[in-house]
């Protein structure tokens, strides 16, 4: 039997892929062995596709539990992607040796069973996440998942190398010592010895018992594969796997205890497909455990391969491109003096091409004047980067299409072509999952349904929908699938993502009532945490009181929806608080229309605090009104409105109200000014002048109260703010006002009251307002 | 050795059985006219052990890269501005970095308002110049155009104060590494070896700001504050105690505790985040730097010790704090009042300095 050539790669290296693929041309391998799920081998011959186009995945899952699922990602850089398409291109049979899919996922079904009958604090993760953590521990190079590398010191193994060797973490020994090198034809032996010699003293153990049985079924199945290419009389056979599974490979294991250890695996069914991908998906941050740091970096290194003089001036030339995007200056100069800093730190730094940190250290000092600024969104576009791939339009269909169909069945809702109109009822919870379902494809970008009636308020139990299916909703669920295999994983994932990008406070607190709507627990939390976060932050007062209204909605009317409006609270207290603290700063010194625009936000956010009616936030606020309506530099508008709305609290008694009433309008007030306060604090509503007897009664003792030459100047101002109301408010003022001051007094109560008669509707209002005796 | 009555010496003299170790044992390249190679440079910044066992301290606590960087720099003829918030060792590491490379730390050139063109490039003596004529002789030379011609490192301290045109000076000497003399008809050239490191001090970003051109000569290496707490926190009670030793105070130096949660203050506002990273607060204009840190304790312990009881309590403390923090009476107001209410309010062992700023401020 022929010795296998083993080939320990790391996952996403692009110089372990350029080192593969020399390889693999010198030795012409006639079977090559790569570490994938089993089931998806079908799929192989896509990769030379029209339409491919890396970084796709590969995405085993269960089709009756589309949350049961795996994805591999790949990407042009990845040795194994460049295995397997060197593999169809020469027309050489590759096959998948990992544990088929149908007993890692079964076994991981079983695992969150258990997991759910004991249920830890520490797992209360988006579900999104979890997925990828479970596809993290199927991957070598960096084995164990990211909780525990975290809480472990020791973490990745490859961190002890890097130590040894004097680096600070293992991703830049990795890649100075592999990835960015330029020779590597000896690589795979000197990584092998490196990883044999490191597994033997790392142990086997893992944090996790079931995980490092997972692992051990995991390579008998990979010996298993070897022996059965072997038998097939191949003779050069390649395996490609994570360089941590080499040892395994090599051990002598008999043929019995890998079947007796494989025998009697739980199964499930399993499908798989490809989808497309993204680099920030592949990054580590996104939560895949054998994520990288920085994809487009090693695109950048995959595809400068031959070129490696261009591969500083390349990047920086990047670099300079982007600077010049968003019009920051930047000649070739810089690029000039750039690179030779670059190159003059690998030198000092004895290596012999300058790496990412190099790269990123000169374009701090050359190009930035030391300012980090710049390196954020280098790192996003360029070190991470944003491509998104595409799969061929002939691969099945993904489990979000799936979960999407099941729920149609579910719910008896079925897409149909044509428009129809649907009316829900929520307080039916078939009709609340309705309207849920519509919620979460919304905020998929598929707008399967429109909401017929806009500004709809929570507190109603109805909600008019309008339905109608398109195709291309199709392609839209499969780009979607991404974010993840249930509509609530994606539209979760989806809304989490989106939050870090959205900067505006308002469209923050409208996405809270989106995610609230459709029912997405762990994002309502993402997003209230950011609002939170951003508040802080912002300066603008009118944004901040922009956020209370629908904050407030939410909390006064979450319980129609079965929501938990505790959330929420925490939330607008917070904001409540700051929008107090900077409220009164910023009445001052405005001109006109912004304090017409900062009243109508005022009145809002009152009310909304009302809603709240929590104790100590109503008293920052009333404290913020307070300051308004006594501060001498604030706009008259807004003080009115400020007193106005002391009174109406009661926090200000009638002769606080009439003082300042009096000080705001006497003789040395400016006309004008005097009425804008008038204007503030009547509200555009008469009807307080009309039943508010206090207020009334305030009106009349100013006007009275005003030396003839004052009342000629203020009058055609008064007049103007009573232009404001209504025809038939006007009147029953003039109809009030004739009835002269005697009216003022309080009604007396009817002398004659008759006890015993105004007993007996008692017991039918008891009842009626369900009030104990 | 005899003892010096300098009160403060040169980095050269004060380390100079360093420097001489090391160039003893520095076997790799030097770039030409430099002292030390580039590695050896580091080692000294950085403090190590040679392999004779002699110990070199460190100069610089911070992040070894900078440094590299600043070395790599001044080794590609580039100049070099170190930029950062006052009291970041910017002088420091000037300074330093000219001993080791030149062994020569007093070309300096100190930037103010009144910083003229004659003192950056060279002035006349006029008793020769109205005698003779100009001439040689008459030639007074900057230490910019002495560096120039000796091969050494020039240092400009506070670039930025320094006006605009006559900053633009340096744009012909850093390019053209010459400055020319055109009352003589000659120009001195530099000679290998010559740079320049300039400080400058980015809150006083627009005051004058470097022109365009002149940014491009320069490679900025930004000197952070003090990366962890527990770092700053050391540097804090160290200099506390030196100067508390310095000034006489009578009061007791401080508790760990205070100046712990002191620093956390200072740093939470500066990084616009709390420790925990849970919540983000505005962070005012102030800079907060270490260096106030020390002042607000210093002032904390000379309140205790005049007018209480000798031991620094929080409402000592407070008066300074709310002094280092608003310095904006309107926007840090705003900032304090809103990071006081929602973060110091909240943590249960943090009341007594919440008091004691409340008190403060009625």
């Amino acid at each position: 039997m022929a010795a296998p050539h083993l080939f320990g790669i790391r996952h996403h290296g692009p110089g372990c892929a350029r080192s593969l693929v020399r390889a693999f041309d010198a030795l012409l391998p006639d079977c090559i062995l790569i570490e994938g799920p089993p089931e998806s081998e079908g799929l192989l011959q896509a990769v030379l596709a029209e339409g491919m186009q890396p970084p796709v995945a590969l995405l085993s899952y269960c089709p009756d539990e589309p949350q049961l699922a795996v994805y591999h990602p790949f990407a042009e850089f990845s040795p194994e992607w460049q295995a397997i398409r060197w593999a169809v291109l020469h027309a050489v049979p590759v096959r998948f040796m990992d544990l088929p899919m149908a007993n890692d996922l079964a076994l991981q079904k079983a695992h969150r069973q258990a997991d759910e009958a004991c249920p830890e604090p520490a797992h209360a993760e988006a579900p999104a996440a979890q997925d990828h953590r479970d596809d993290a521990s199927a991957e070598a190079g960096a084995p164990a998942n990211p909780a525990a590398s975290e809480d472990d010191r020791a973490g990745d193994p490859l961190n002890w190398l890097a130590h040894a060797a004097g680096y600070a973490d293992g991703e830049s020994w990795w890649n100075h010592m592999v990835e960015e090198r330029g020779d590597g034809e000896q690589l795979f032996a000197a990584v092998a010895e490196a990883m044999t010699a490191l597994r033997a003293d790392w142990g086997e153990q893992r944090d996790d018992p079931q995980e490092s049985q997972r692992e051990v079924l995991r390579e008998a199945h990979m010996r298993q594969c070897l022996r059965e290419a072997q038998k097939t009389g191949a003779e050069r056979i390649a395996v490609v796997c994570g360089a941590w599974h080499l040892r395994a490979l090599q051990t002598s294991v008999t043929i019995k205890a890998d079947q007796a250890l494989l025998k009697g695996l739980p199964r499930v069914k399993v499908q798989s497909t490809w989808v497309p991908w993204t680099y920030r998906h592949l990054t580590r941050s996104s939560g895949y455990g054998a994520g990288i740091v920085s994809p487009g970096w090693y695109e950048h290194l995959w595809r400068s391969q031959h070129l490696p003089q261009l591969r500083t001036v390349g990047w920086l030339a990047r670099v300079a491109r982007l600077m010049r995007e968003r019009d920051l200056d930047c000649s070739s100069a810089h690029l000039i003096e750039a690179t030779r800093l670059a190159d003059a730190l690998a030198a000092m730094r004895e290596r012999p091409a300058a790496g990412l940190e190099e790269l990123q250290e000169a374009t701090r000092s050359v190009f930035a004047m030391g300012d980090d600024s710049l390196l954020h969104f280098i790192a996003d576009e360029l070190v991470v980067g944003d491509r998104l791939g595409s799969v061929p339009a002939d691969v099945p269909t993904v489990p979000l299409q799936r979960d999407l169909e099941q729920a149609q069945k579910t719910l008896r809702l079925k897409p149909e072509a044509v428009q129809r109109t649907l009316d829900l009822d929520l307080r039916n919870s078939n009709d609340l999952a309705r309207s849920h379902l519509l919620h979460r494809l919304r905020l998929l970008d598929v707008p399967w349904g429109e909401l017929a009636k806009v500004g709809r308020s929570h507190g109603t139990f109805h909600e008019v929908w309008i339905l109608q299916w398109q195709p291309e909703f199709l392609l839209q669920l499969i780009e979607a699938s991404q974010w993840g295999q249930t509509l609530v994983q994606a539209a979760t994932a989806l809304v989490i993502d989106k939050v870090g990008r959205v900067s505006d406070l308002a469209e923050l607190a409208a996405l809270v009532d989106r995610v609230l709507l459709a029912d997405l627990d762990a994002a309502v939390q993402a997003v209230t945490q950011a609002l939170q976060s951003r508040a802080a932050l912002t300066g603008d007062v009118l944004q901040l009181l922009a956020t209370l209204p629908p904050l407030a909605n939410v909390f006064r009317y979450g319980n129609v929806r079965q929501t938990d409006a505790a959330m929420v609270a925490q939330v607008l207290d917070g904001l409540i608080v700051r929008a107090a603290i900077a409220m009164p700063l910023a009445c001052r010194n405005v001109d006109d229309a912004a304090a017409q625009s900062l009243r109508e936000k005022l009145l809002a956010a009152h009310t909304a605090v009302a809603l709240r009616q929590g104790q100590e936030e109503t008293q920052a606020w009333r404290q913020a009104l307070q300051q308004i309506a006594s501060s001498t530099n604030t706009r008259q508008l807004l003080q009115g409105v400020a007193v106005r709305l002391l009174l109406d609290d009661a926090v200000w008694s009638v002769e606080q109200v009439a003082q300042a009433m009096s000080f705001e309008l006497s003789m040395g007030a400016e006309p004008s000014k005097a009425a804008a306060w008038l204007e503030g604090f009547l509200n555009r509503n008469a009807l307080v002048l009309l039943h508010d007897m206090r207020v009334w009664q305030l009106m009349d003792e100013w006007l009275v109260g005003l030396r003839e030459e004052h009342f000629v100047r203020v009058l055609p101002l008064v007049r103007r703010t009573f232009s404001t109301f209504s025809a038939s408010e006007r009147s029953a003022l003039a109809q009030r006002a004739g009835q002269g001051r005697v009216v003022a007094a309080m009604p007396k109560p009817l002398a004659g009251w008759n006890e015993e008669r105004a007993a007996l509707p008692l017991p039918l209002l008891r009842q009626l307002l369900g009030v104990q005796q | 050795m005899t003892a010096s009555t300098a009160i403060r010496e040169h980095a050269e003299t004060q380390f100079a059985e360093e420097l001489s170790e090391l160039k003893r044992h520095d076997t790799r390249a030097r770039p030409q006219n430099w002292d030390l190679s580039p590695w050896a440079v580091i080692t000294y910044l950085m403090g190590g052990k040679l392999d004779s066992g002699f110990a070199i301290s460190a100069k610089y606590i911070g992040n070894q890269r900078l440094m590299e960087i600043a070395v790599a720099t001044l080794a590609t003829d580039r100049a070099l501005l170190l930029y950062g918030v006052p009291g970041t060792a910017k002088s420091w590491v000037s300074e330093h970095l000219a001993a080791a490379i030149s062994g020569d730390s007093t070309l300096l050139i100190q930037g103010t308002a009144g910083t003229s063109e004659e003192q950056l490039r060279y002035g006349w003596n006029y008793a020769q110049l109205l005698a003779h004529g100009p001439s040689e002789q008459a030639l007074v030379s900057s230490p910019l155009m002495h560096a120039m011609r000796t091969g050494k490192i020039a240092r400009v301290e506070e670039l930025t104060r320094i006006p605009a045109d006559v900053q633009d000076t340096l744009i012909t000497i850093l390019s053209e590494k010459s400055l020319p003399i055109p009352e003589l008809n000659s120009e001195v050239q530099a000679r290998r070896g010559f740079n320049v490191i300039a400080t400058a001090n980015n809150r006083d970003k627009g005051v004058n700001e470097l022109s365009s051109a002149l940014k491009r000569r320069f490679n900025t290496v930004v000197l952070p504050v003090p990366a962890s707490e527990d770092e700053e926190v050391s540097i804090v009670v160290k200099r506390v105690a030196e100067m508390g030793r310095a000034l006489q105070l009578p009061a007791e130096p401080p508790a760990l505790k205070e100046v712990r949660r002191l620093v956390q203050i200072f740093r939470e506002l500066r990084s616009g985040r709390t420790a925990d990273e849970r919540t983000q607060v505005k962070s005012p204009t102030s800079t907060l730097s270490t260096a106030e840190a020390i002042s607000v304790i210093n002032s904390g312990m000379a309140l205790a010790g005049h007018f209480g009881d000798g031991v620094m309590r929080p409402h000592d403390l407070a008066s300074g704090l709310i002094g280092a923090v608003v310095k904006d009476p309107i926007q840090d107001n705003i900032v304090w009042n809103e990071y006081l209410e929602t973060v110091v309010k909240e943590r249960a062992d943090w009341k007594d300095l919440y008091r004691a700023c409340r008190e403060q401020q009625t």
